[in-house]
């Protein structure tokens, strides 16, 4: 059972960490420890038997927000005011309540089957052999279409704060750019194939659009990204249009929104898909990169 | 798998403490962002508890991570917006 010290050593890494991005006092460290946990979290999500999200998580938890951050931080960094005697106390009494409250929950948790059952029963219904893929793109299908609406949201309400974000694009040189040239080619192929396999093993539109959008912002934070894509403010609205679409031809056809009819759902399941995971590589590179590239 | 249960745990009670405690904004939303970490390894240790593997609390999860990188991104944003505004009006003074 040397497997179970893995498991360990992953749960007390995770905890060192959480600690060293909570209680440092700068705050790069901060950021550097926060996307160290992402990665952390994702082999512990390979260990619980969680493929599908050890790769978002590795792509979108630790990838993107990490990206994120360090294109904001240095934009922020101001001295923090001292903790005050009266917050020590607030502080202390919440830690106390959350610590009790998730304890009782964790205690008091009942082993159950779950719907693990009943998804891998109805599976073949679903017309996809990932059962992930099935919850998500079949069975509640209407919640990943509010999903992809999220996304929209967000983008169009950071874009509306009209900032002049730029994160500095890094100097060239003889070691970023053969990374480039080999990460990003190999980005793109290895989306697309997370995209296609996600139907049947772990993966699927959301971890193929991650993984697009770190392309897309490698090229741009290494300063070989001349101009923004063609078209750049109607891609990310794609895999909404798409996905409404579906929804109301299935309305139309059966009188229930994304019961698939007429072609097999896999055919419906691949084409909102392939949409879904253009419109969040597009939303998740928009979100860092500022809207216009001129005057660089 | 009950290590990751505390894990998790632990994660949610440092998380909130230091959400109160720590008064950098940043430090508040990665306070956030590990405290939806506990809370996902809390839904999965509990889903791998099952004998079947329960795939609804993993397409949650994953639905979690998208709107934790969005609300991230909004937060972020907010902020520097709130940096920009400050540094203008200190410059009208």
């Amino acid at each position: 059972m040397t497997l179970v010290f893995i498991d360990y050593g992953l749960a007390v890494m995770l905890a060192v960490l959480t600690l060293t991005t909570l209680f440092s006092a700068q705050i790069d460290r901060a950021i550097m420890s926060f996307v160290g946990a992402g990665l952390v979290a994702s082999l512990i999500w390979a260990r619980l038997s969680a493929p599908d999200i050890a790769i978002a998580e590795a792509a979108i938890g630790a990838g993107v927000t990490g990206a994120l951050l360090l294109a904001t931080w240095h934009r922020l960094d101001k001295p923090e005011a001292p903790i005050e005697p009266a917050s020590l106390l607030v502080g202390i009494t919440v830690t106390v309540v959350i610590l009790v409250a998730a304890a009782l929950l964790v205690m008091t948790m009942t082993t159950t089957s779950g719907l693990g059952a009943l998804v891998q029963d109805k599976l073949p219904l679903s017309d996809v052999g990932n059962p992930v893929t099935g919850v998500l793109l079949n069975f509640r299908s209407f919640d990943t279409l509010m999903e992809i609406g999220v996304l929209l949201v967000t983008l169009v309400a950071v874009k509306s704060l009209n900032l002049n974000i730029a994160p500095a694009a890094a100097a060239p040189g003889p070691v970023l750019d053969s990374l480039v040239r080999v990460a990003v080619p190999l980005a793109v192929v290895f989306g697309g194939y997370v995209l296609w396999a996600g139907a049947d093993t772990p993966g699927g539109a959301f971890q193929a659009g991650a993984i697009w959008s770190g392309a897309g912002l490698l090229l741009y934070l290494s300063g070989n990204l001349p101009r923004l894509p063609l078209l750049h403010s109607f891609w990310p609205t794609i895999g909404l249009v798409t996905f409404t679409t579906a929804a109301l031809v299935t309305y139309a056809l059966t009188g229930v929104v994304l019961q698939y009819a007429l072609w097999p759902a896999g055919l419906w399941i691949v084409v909102i898909e392939v949409f879904a995971a253009l419109s969040i590589a597009a939303t998740l590179f928009l979100l860092v990169v500022p809207d216009t590239l001129e005057g660089k | 798998m009950t290590a990751y249960l505390v894990l998790a745990v632990v994660m949610i009670g440092l998380s909130g403490t230091a959400l109160v405690l720590r008064r950098h904004p940043m430090i508040k939303l990665l306070a956030v962002n590990l405290m939806g970490i506990g809370i996902f390894l809390w839904l999965i240790a509990g889903a791998h508890t099952a004998q079947v593997t329960d795939s609804v609390p993993h397409a949650l999860v994953l639905t979690g991570i998208v709107v934790a990188v969005s609300a991230t991104a909004f937060g972020l944003a907010l902020l520097v917006k709130q940096k920009e505004l400050e540094q203008a009006g200190e410059g009208d003074d």
